[in-house]
This record gives structure tokens, sequence and C-alpha cells, in this order.
């Protein structure tokens, strides 16, 4: 870690420690800064899991913070930051949603919407561009969903979300810090090949 | 940040989803945080007073929860009946916004595994699971009435002798949800159960069974979304004096001071189910995809071991150029673990040493299949240094990680390796063939 990064952790582990004693001390107050301190990172774990369905991932990021709250006697800030206990919380959240879809796996594509009706329905619409181009944000996580396993996207993800280091992201998804760099390795070789594919 | 091409655009493609700025999201996060109670601090006498409770309460109700006891309430003789069942027939409905509106189900179960599940979306979409052992195949039926592709996957726990009431699962939820909360270490369900007779609307009375409970953040945690801590769900049954045979079930969500009704089931027990439920005919031009990495390995025994509630079979061993090592491996409760497992998915857990010293790292867990008291799954292990060949490993296993008994583990020593051969990532998922109709 470089000097500047160092003193970046540091003032970011001050503040988080801010901020929890706040929630602790008085939680009202605190909800807000801590929603803005960690909302937008909590939102794009939310929308790379579930691309296409913007109100789950809301959903699911209502729900991290509410079981946030409710277990912040259990947070040890020794083990984990903030961050990284927020992105497990919001990790199981969305392996129970994956669990509950998988239940109902049987239901016909028919009766799902394709990226594709999405994409022709934006077609020549005033707005089209900017939904042609979320459109293509999807159908991009959504096709390195399917090219990756399960841990290797969460992995990915979260690397690319956060300076997490393998060890926090070891943390948040339950591997060895070993075992993160295993999986980050073949994500990232992955994800190339998909990157190659598309801009061909 | 790296800066690297692929991060950069999984960032951008993230900006473009997450750029709308949402006010409301805001407002909803900070009432859902001020709502949230703060669970209470754990404490080591928490277990014992939840029990001793439990059992006043119980007692107190004049209802022996299950296992069966000497004296037995209606809900334990409609197990009872269960037991003896040949076939049950169960249609279903779900009434509550966010549980699945609109959905509607049609399931016909049988002794001998055979299991058929419909399940109709609002706009008239079906899906249909079929269980005809050792094939499980799910395929759709589209709003237009048309067949679509089918997936048949080659399930090893669909040959287990089968225990009809866990198959119509209502008559096991009071048992399965005591275990959930002992086995993932929160606290237990407060059920307050109450049995009384009524009218019927056919003539005669029928027994009611109502358990009701107010949600905990435990259960909300591992519900998957269904129930938010400080719900009060009420669940009811009507049963069969005369048979003791379970008739309907209810789940009624309170809000607003009302039971709003959540879903509904109906039960017949003993029908005869119609043959051609058992077929699956696809139409013309559909693919029907199969699932066969257990069909060869299933019956394979390498190697076989014991922990007090586990039998381990390592069934298969595969290991690809890179050296990467696949394991199959199966569990099965023992006699000792069956009244205390409900086996609802945990992984297998394995450490390894190659026959150099060389040690593995468990990587990914793949397909599994997953039954009462038996479970079937793939895991990889890759080496941590990839320069040796190794002749043999050293598997040390935990089959069941969730267990809070964490001591229990078999250790198979020096188990030949196979060839490396080309495999492809997934070789179980890989590992299909494709018919076309």
């Amino acid at each position: 870690m470089t000097e500047s990064n160092a003193e970046v952790a540091l003032m970011t582990e001050t503040a988080d420690a801010a901020l929890l004693q706040g929630l602790r001390e008085a939680p009202a107050e605190a909800a807000g800064p801590f929603y803005d301190r960690f909302a937008d990172s909590l939102l794009s774990f939310a929308l790379a899991c579930f691309p296409t369905d913007r109100q789950l991932a809301e959903d699911i990021v209502v729900q991290t913070f509410a079981n946030a709250m409710r277990h912040l006697r259990r947070y040890d800030p020794r083990r984990a930051s903030l961050l990284t206990w927020l992105y497990a919380i919001a990790r199981r959240q969305v392996r129970d949603e994956l669990r509950l879809r998988a239940r109902r796996k049987s239901v016909p594509p028919s009766a799902q919407t394709s990226l594709e009706d999405a994409a022709s329905t934006a077609a020549g619409n005033d707005v089209s561009s900017r939904v042609a181009a979320r459109v293509d944000a999807q159908r991009f996580l959504a096709r390195l969903a399917d090219d990756l396993s399960r841990v290797e996207f969460e992995v990915l993800i979260l690397h690319s979300l956060d300076e997490l280091s393998a060890k926090e992201i070891g943390r948040a998804i339950g591997r060895s810090e070993r075992a993160v760099h295993s999986l980050l390795r073949r994500a990232k070789a992955k994800a190339r090949e998909r990157l190659a594919h598309d801009e061909q | 940040m790296s800066n690297e091409p692929i991060e950069e655009r999984i960032q951008r493609s993230l900006a473009q989803l997450r750029s709308e700025s949402d006010r409301v999201l805001q407002d909803r996060a900070v009432a859902a945080m001020a709502s949230a109670r703060l669970a209470p601090a754990r404490s080591r006498f928490r277990w014992a007073a939840i029990a001793t409770t439990a059992v006043v309460a119980l007692i107190g109700l004049g209802f022996v929860p299950i296992p069966l006891g000497s004296a037995k309430g209606a809900l334990d003789r409609a197990l009872a009946q269960a037991e003896n069942a040949r076939t049950v027939h169960i249609v279903g409905r779900t009434l509550l916004k966010g549980w699945g509106l609109g959905w509607r189900t049609e399931q016909w179960l049988s002794e001998d595994g055979f299991r058929c599940l419909q399940s109709w979306n609002r706009e008239g979409g079906c899906g249909i699971s079929l269980a005809v052992p050792p094939w499980d195949i799910s395929y759709g039926i589209d709003q237009s009435g048309q067949g679509t592709d089918a997936e048949a996957y080659y399930d090893p726990c669909s040959l287990q002798p089968l225990h009809m009431p866990d198959r119509a699962e209502f008559l096991r939820r009071f048992e399965f949800m005591r275990w959930e909360a002992r086995t993932h270490d929160f606290q237990a369900p407060d059920f307050r159960f109450r049995e009384y007779r009524k009218a019927s609307l056919w003539g005669g009375d029928v027994i009611v069974v109502e358990a009701e409970m107010t949600v905990n953040a435990g259960q909300s945690e591992h519900s998957g979304g269904i129930y938010e801590s400080g719900d009060v769900i009420l669940y009811e049954a009507e049963i069969d004096p005369g048979t003791d045979a379970l008739l309907s079930t209810r789940e009624f969500k309170l809000e607003n001071g009302d039971y709003r009704l959540a879903n509904e089931a109906e039960y017949e027990w003993n029908v005869e189910i119609p043959e051609e439920l058992r077929r699956v005919d696809l139409p013309p031009g559909r693919r029907l995809t199969r699932h066969i990495w257990w069909e060869s390995r299933a019956d394979q025994v390498i190697a076989q071991g014991h922990t007090r509630d586990w039998e381990v079979t390592l069934h298969a061993i595969d290991v690809n150029r890179r050296g990467d090592v696949l394991l199959s491996l199966g569990r099965m409760a023992t006699p000792e673990g069956r009244p205390l497992i409900f086996n609802s998915g945990p992984a297998f857990r394995v450490e390894a040493v190659a026959s150099g010293g060389g040690r593995y790292t468990q990587l990914h867990t793949f397909t599994c299949y997953n039954a009462r008291h038996a479970g079937y799954w793939t895991t990889t292990l890759v080496p941590e240094s990839s320069a040796s060949y190794p002749y043999s490993i050293t598997l040390t296993i935990w089959p069941y990680d969730a267990d809070p008994n964490r001591d229990q583990s078999v250790t198979f020593r020096g188990i030949p390796l196979p060839p490396r051969q080309d495999l492809p990532e997934n070789p179980a998922a890989a590992a299909v063939e494709v018919i076309q109709y």
C-alpha cells in the first residue's frame, strides 16, 4: 500500500468509527450519513447481481441497511471494515433471493422480460440512447454473470467496486485470502475473454 | 483503483445502471433502519430460557410437538396418517403481494418417488417440475400453450426411500423451523398453538390446529425475504377427525389488525395419479438436455467412512490438466443423525494434502442434489503449487459444514489420483446429452 493509500485507509477507518459510534448512540441522526456513505457501493453490488431488476436491487439495499442496524452489536471492527461487513450482509440477501428464484426455476422463459425486448422497446424512443446504454450495461453484466461462477462473479465485482483487499473480500464471501486470489485470477481471465468477444 | 479494461467496463456499466439518483430509496432505507429493532445481545442462558419457556407453553396448551410422543395432538396424528399414505394431491394458491401473488400450484406425490409440480403464474405461463426417479425434469408451457425446452437431471437423491410427510411439507414445518433455528444459532420460533373443533361446511366436524408466531430477526434473515422481523404469521390446518388426514392448510399475515390470507392449499390423500402426468411430450423443435454427471458416478464407491451423523462416500475423483481435483461426494444421514437433521443444503468442506506434501485450496462447490437425509455434491480442489504431479491425495471431509458439531469429519488417506484429462471448468454442469425433438 502506498503512503497516500495508507492515509486514506486511516481516514476511512476513523470516519467509520465515528459513524459506528453515532449509530449506536443516536441511530436516528446517524442513519442518513450511514446511508450516504455506503448506498452507492451497495446499490452497485446489488445491481451487478440483478442488472435487469432495479426494484429488487433497491429492496436488497434497504434490507441490508435494516439488517445491519438490527445486528449492529455483532459487528466487530477488528474483523472487517464496515463496508466489508455490509457487503457480507448484502451478499446473503442476494443469495437468498437467488435460492428463492431457483425454487421457481421452472417458470418458462416466456414469462420473463428479456433484454432483447427491452432493447427493442427502447429503439426509436426519445430516450433511446440512454436506454440503449443501460440495456448494454445490463446485457454485459448478465453475460459476465453467465460466464463466471457465482463466487468468481462476486469477487470480481467486489474487487472492481471498491478498494477492498483480498483479505477483506475473503471476509465478505467466507473464503481464504489465497482462494480470493485464485478466484480473482480466474474471473479476470474469463472476463477478458468476454470483453474481447463483445468487442469483436 | 486499478485501471484494467475489465474493471473499467464493470464500473462504467454499474455507473450507467446506478445513474438515476433516488431520493425514495434513501427515505426507504432510513425508515427501514429506524424501524429495525436492535437484536438482543447473546446470552449463554438464552437457550435454556427459550427451551424452558417453549416446553412450559406447549404443555400448557396441551400440545405435544413432534417428535411423536405418547400423547398425540391432531397434527401428530395427521403426520402418522401421512406416514402410511400412498399418494397425495395438493392444490394451492398464493394471494399476497411479495409472496408470489397470483401463483397457483398443483402437486402430485407418490410413495414410489414420483412428483409432478405445476406452477402457474398470473399471465398463464406454467412451469412443470417432474420427478420420475432417478430423473428430475423441468420444462414450461408458455401463455400460448406451447411447450418449452426441457432440462432433465440425474438425481441420486430421488432413489432414497421416500418419506411422505416430508413431501407434504406442512406437516414438518414446525419441526423444521425449530431445527433451522438450532442449526443456524438464532432464536427459536415462539409458536403459540391452539387446537379446536368446528363444524365443517360439508357436514360433521373438522379439527383446526392453529400455530401463530412473531417472526424474530434470525427467522427473517433465513426466510429468503418472505418474512420481516416482527411479522405475525398464523398457520392453520384442518384435519379430518375420522381419518386423521390433513385436509387443508392456510397461512395468514397480520396486517393492520387483520389476518390476510397469504396462501392456501387443499390435500387429497391416496388418490389415483393420472398416468399421463408421468410422460414428457415435448413439441417438435424443442430440446431435452439430460444432465448425466451422476448417472455414471452414483453407484461408484472409491472410499467410505462415517461420522456420528453422516455416512460419507467418495464416489469419483477427476483431475484436469492444471492438476485441479474434482471430487464427487455423497452424504447419507446415519440412523443416529436422522431424527436430528433436515438437509437444507450446506456444502461439504474439504482439506486435502497431496502425496508430496502439497496442499490444496477448496475453490468451488458445484452442482448438488439434496434430499432430507442425503446429499450429492461436487467440489474443486486447486493445488497451491502446480509444479508437482502427486500420485495420491489425503482428504479430510466435513460432510455438513453448517452443523454446530463441526468436529464431525472423516479422513480418506492415500486415495490414488487418476491421470490428468481435459475437463471443462465445471465438468458436472458440462456433462450433458441433448435430445432434439
